[in-house]
């Protein structure tokens, strides 16, 4: 078996205060990222998954096929590895650096000097859960895999359906409850209506809803019976959404995260 | 749920003075580690007789809310009592863990009212459903990360490395540590000749790494979530002669005068044991 290997942490955040000082911009235009070999190290735990570069889809439409590549890739990834800013960030410069910079191309630009742009695609920042070219991709599966389902990536797949969930939906702590985000998907697969138009404001209706209803609910302690029959009993409140619904009210959010 | 500044449409224990007795903590929560978990133990203080009529017909439960944020990980653990043992696997968390406890219905209650109540509510009934909060008892947190016995120790939240692209010392301080970045002329000849040498040490910890504290902790609220960070903040909360600087709130007012002398106080009087080796240096000498 040949080991997965990671960056060591100081490294790491090396990389990254460069970045944030300004230097090395150009290094991700190149072929190939020039890191420092002596600072990797091996961990004995992890199958380095040999051939998972030509699965992935450096496209917004890949993504779901991407993130469920590289999901099935690290079978044994704990949370707690999952979690680990230099795994990623080894990721995002060496093994899958090319998979990165055809998804997210601007550095090969004449000129390029977006620091953020780097930092948001190549290292694990605070808002890493919406921008992180392969963190995110894992953690959305983490979150909307369901073992007990025929298809294991059923909700998955309905997660991809909209970009709407990354931005308004995974950063919430609801959609860290899995019996409320498979709630919530039970009722958007059996009520298409939903989604047909208006669903960027519908879903932050509902969300709002959800948040709402948190305040004086333990909503942890409810299953995904719940969710379904409680969205179900407010659909006509949420088919009432148009594109008029005060957006203004949610939290901003640049779609241009997203932009290649 | 986010507790802080919530006001209910029915009385809850523990919100205000909606019902008393105020419940709480019996001690203090203990946490150990066994094989691969953590496990939490955790003595509640609740002595209000209706709500505990309620758990013991089965319509509320006592729940403790696991959360780290750094993992996503949310879930409950019910119990029937006031005692909870709760083992969380080492390998579902990082950083930080919540547990908040509370009591929650886990069927509809008709007309629940509480002969324990504010007289603001004396007279009214209330309808709850499922997962309708009854009562807050407290919360805790835990630092899964920070090496609660190895506090003291310097190397817990500093360190000293090579910084091959360097061409003057700097700090960083987005990492574990606080790391002190030496060109790589200064690393080695730190590494061959000070590094493990006693003798040095004290001019080491008066000169680079006091430097680094002092900018680090100047710094803190920026990093306040990074480990170096949690552990420090962690001595000031409890330790006795650090005391004054939680009182103050140094850390988050960042007051120089008080940073100085925080950082101090951290490195166990680094001036003082800088002369008093000097000494010790130059009489060596003259022999």
């Amino acid at each position: 078996m040949i080991a997965q290997r990671t960056f060591k942490k100081a490294y790491a955040e090396t990389l990254a205060d460069r970045v944030r000082n300004g230097y090395d911009l150009d290094l991700y235009g190149k072929e190939a990222f020039p890191y420092d070999k002596d600072e990797v190290l091996i961990i004995p735990t992890i199958r380095y998954p040999e051939g998972l570069l030509s699965k992935l889809i450096p496209t917004a439409q890949g993504d779901c096929q991407s993130a469920i590549a590289l999901f099935e890739a690290y079978p044994n990834l704990t949370p707690l590895q999952a979690s680990d800013k230099a795994f990623w960030t080894y990721l995002t410069h060496v093994d899958l650096f090319e998979y990165v910079q055809a998804r997210y191309p601007k550095v090969k630009q004449e000129d390029f000097s977006n620091i953020n742009y780097v930092l948001n695609h190549w290292f694990y920042i605070s808002d890493w859960i919406k921008v992180h070219p392969l963190a995110s991709l894992w953690w959305y599966v983490y979150l909307t895999y369901d073992e007990a389902s025929a298809d294991p990536y059923k909700y998955t797949k309905q997660f991809f359906e909209s970009y709407e969930f990354r931005t308004n939906f995974v950063q919430y702590s609801i959609a860290r409850h899995k019996e409320a985000v498979i709630g919530y998907f039970d009722f958007l697969m059996e009520n298409e209506d939903v989604m047909s138009q208006f669903f960027k404001s519908r879903n932050r209706f509902i969300t709002k809803y959800l948040n709402k209803l948190g305040g004086s609910r333990l909503l942890s302690t409810l299953d995904r019976n719940f969710f379904k029959a409680e969205l179900t009993r407010i659909k006509p409140q949420i088919l009432a959404v148009t594109s008029n619904y005060r957006e203004d009210e949610s939290e901003g959010f640049d779609d241009s995260y997203f932009e290649e | 749920m986010k507790i802080n500044n919530l006001s209910f449409p029915y009385p809850v224990l523990g919100i205000g003075d909606d019902i008393a007795p105020t419940p709480g903590f019996q001690g203090t929560p203990r946490i150990s580690k066994t094989g691969g978990n953590y496990v939490f133990e955790v003595d509640l203080d609740m002595r209000n007789s209706d709500i505990e009529a309620l758990v013991r017909k089965g319509l509320a439960k006592y729940v403790c809310e696991i959360e780290c944020s750094r993992t996503l990980l949310r879930k409950c653990h019910f119990e029937k009592g006031p005692h909870f043992r709760i083992e969380v696997p080492r390998k579902l968390v990082a950083e930080r863990i919540t547990l908040q406890f509370s009591i929650v219905a886990v069927a509809p209650i008709i007309g629940y009212s509480n002969s324990q109540c504010h007289e603001d509510y004396k007279g009214y009934e209330f309808d709850l459903e499922p997962g309708d909060l009854l009562a807050f008892i407290g919360q805790c947190t835990y630092d899964v990360d920070i090496k609660y016995d190895k506090l003291k120790s310097v190397g817990s939240f500093m360190q000293i490395s090579e910084g091959k692209m360097d061409k003057m010392p700097r700090f960083l301080l987005g990492g574990d540590k606080i790391d002190i970045k030496l060109p790589t002329d200064i690393y080695e000849r730190y590494r061959k000749s000070v590094h493990g040498n006693r003798q040095f040490s004290h001019i080491v910890h008066s000169s680079i790494v006091f430097n680094a504290l002092v900018y680090a902790l100047l710094y803190f609220q920026e990093n306040k979530e990074s480990l170096w960070a949690r552990t420090l903040k962690y001595r000031v909360d409890n330790e006795h002669a650090l005391e004054k600087f939680k009182e103050n709130d140094t850390l988050s007012t960042g007051d120089p005068d008080e940073i100085m002398e925080l950082a101090q106080i951290l490195l166990l009087d680094p001036y003082k044991r800088l002369f008093e080796s000097l000494d010790t240096l130059i009489s060596s000498e003259e022999e």
